[in-house]
């Protein structure tokens, strides 16, 4: 009875991450046999991935970078100002913007605009009997849809996130130069000078462990999908809220890394 | 006359259902007709021969190696030899109907994208569906989706080819223009081995272009 009901609740609450970390080493494993047979096919889809993953949700990411900037910054810096200056106002920032709004905020945008795509996309080709028309044609749809979608998406984060992280940090400068008489060169001073190795590979390592998180979910619930066009709303949601669950989890376990790292 | 393929009590077990037991040989230049009585066999039958996973007995043999014996090396040599024209493998909705066509052989072959582009379009051409390269599949007729299908398997060369209930919801004008091209398609090869899939005799013996020189009821 205890082990059986010990048993459900490992299952609960590590059944996910053990069928996701199995379907990566699936795709990875699909990657060694089957390469470089069709590199030039499974190319064609990053490119085509990075197009709709990131090309076209630039605009967005831009205006949200825009946005976040002015937004955190007129929100802290009168506050702020007075307990440490300048130096602090650059640290917040770093902190607030680099290391945690902007890739927990771009990573939840393209969620709702790539993820909900991808899981219903490769629901309808299963539905389609698509998928087992690439098996017939001699492709391995792992290695065709899968793979390429995960090097494009975290292209795309990584780039977009790096994008809206820019902007976001001069749209900051120009907000508090006009509203608290903060100079440029203070400014950046000031966040150069907070800057460390720590915030860069933090950056890096949350967008790559996004990047590959994200789309692994969606395609896994996009090629769970069995025989019905009812189940594509389904999973779709499950997918969203997958990622959304796991996004935040490797958020704070890697602040946590890092942190113990420093 | 070389055996190519052979099929002996050959029985799938597919979806919790067996097939009856098919015992058949196929020659070089063989165009053989096989009447389904259900669409099953035909599900059962296109699969098995994709190596879409199909539990089987008996014995099916590829140029006298049976297929339980199959290396990957013999997978693709079949897979080379090998193609179907089925509805149940559509084409790919969000290529567009070029890329559906040299998407086999620019996948297995590592091909310059350019190369294959123009022999996919010459073969649209020769369909008469050359108009629709650079649409999606859901802009097409279901002829239209029929003749690009053929088109794709066209594209690989196979030895053997497989058309499974082609001639289906199709009028008389239809059907014998894509009868008429099959049989050209045939006719390029000596040894090319032609087997089509119907529910009903009477269907295929209105073909006119088409000789068959085996017509199984299974």
């Amino acid at each position: 009875m205890i082990k059986a009901f010990l048993e459900y609740l490992f299952e609960k609450l590590f059944g996910g991450i053990y069928n996701l970390i199995s379907f990566l080493v699936i795709v990875i494993d699909e990657f060694i046999k089957n390469f470089p047979k069709g590199y030039l096919a499974v190319r064609k889809i990053v490119y085509k991935q990075i197009y709709f993953s990131g090309v076209e949700a630039l605009r967005l990411t831009v205006q949200l970078g825009i946005l976040l900037g002015i937004v955190i910054v007129t929100q802290m810096a009168a506050f702020i100002k007075g307990l440490g200056g300048v130096n602090l106002i650059g640290k917040i920032l770093l902190v607030a913007i680099i290391r945690e709004a902007i890739p927990l905020f771009i990573a939840v945008i393209m969620i709702a605009r790539s993820g909900t795509a991808i899981t219903s996309e490769l629901g309808l080709m299963k539905i389609n009997g698509e998928v087992l028309s690439l098996k017939s044609l001699g492709i391995e749809p792992v290695y065709y849809i899968v793979f390429p979608r995960l090097v494009a998406f975290t292209i795309s984060l990584f780039t977009i996130t790096l994008i809206a992280a820019f902007v976001s940090v001069i749209t900051g400068s120009f907000t508090l130069f006009l509203f608290e008489k903060v100079s440029f060169a203070d400014f950046y001073d000031a966040l150069f000078l907070n800057m460390s190795i720590f915030d860069l590979v933090l950056f890096s390592l949350k967008n790559i462990a996004f990047g590959i998180t994200i789309p692994l979910i969606c395609c896994f619930y996009g090629l769970s999908i069995k025989k019905s066009a009812t189940e594509i709303p389904q999973m779709a949601t499950k997918s969203v809220l997958s990622c959304f669950l796991y996004v935040f989890l490797l958020n704070v376990i890697l602040d946590f890394l890092v942190l113990i790292w420093q | 006359m070389a055996v190519k393929l052979k099929f002996y009590k050959l029985i799938i077990n597919f979806e919790g259902e067996k097939t009856p037991p098919l015992s058949l040989m196929f020659e070089d230049g063989d165009t053989v007709a096989l009447i389904f009585s259900r669409d099953f066999y035909n599900k059962a039958l296109i699969d098995f021969l994709h190596f879409i996973p199909t539990d089987y007995e008996g014995e099916a043999t590829f140029l006298g190696k049976d297929f339980k014996a199959f290396t990957n090396e013999d997978k693709e040599k079949w897979q080379k030899s090998f193609a179907s024209v089925c509805f149940l493998y559509p084409l790919i909705n969000n290529l567009k109907v070029i890329e559906n066509v040299y998407l086999p052989v620019f996948y297995r072959d590592n091909i310059k994208e350019d190369l294959v582009f123009d022999k996919a379009y010459s073969i649209l051409e020769e369909l008469g569906i050359e108009k629709k390269f650079n649409q999606l599949p859901a802009f097409l007729s279901n002829f239209e989706r029929k003749l690009a299908i053929f088109a794709r398997a066209k594209m690989l060369e196979p030895a053997i080819i497989y058309y499974g209930n082609v001639f289906s919801e199709l009028d008389e004008d239809k059907k014998d223009y894509f009868s008429g091209k099959i049989a050209e398609f045939h006719n390029e090869r000596t040894d090319r081995i032609t087997i089509i899939t119907s529910r009903s005799e009477n269907e295929l013996n209105e073909l006119e272009a088409l000789k068959f020189n085996k017509i199984i009821n299974i």
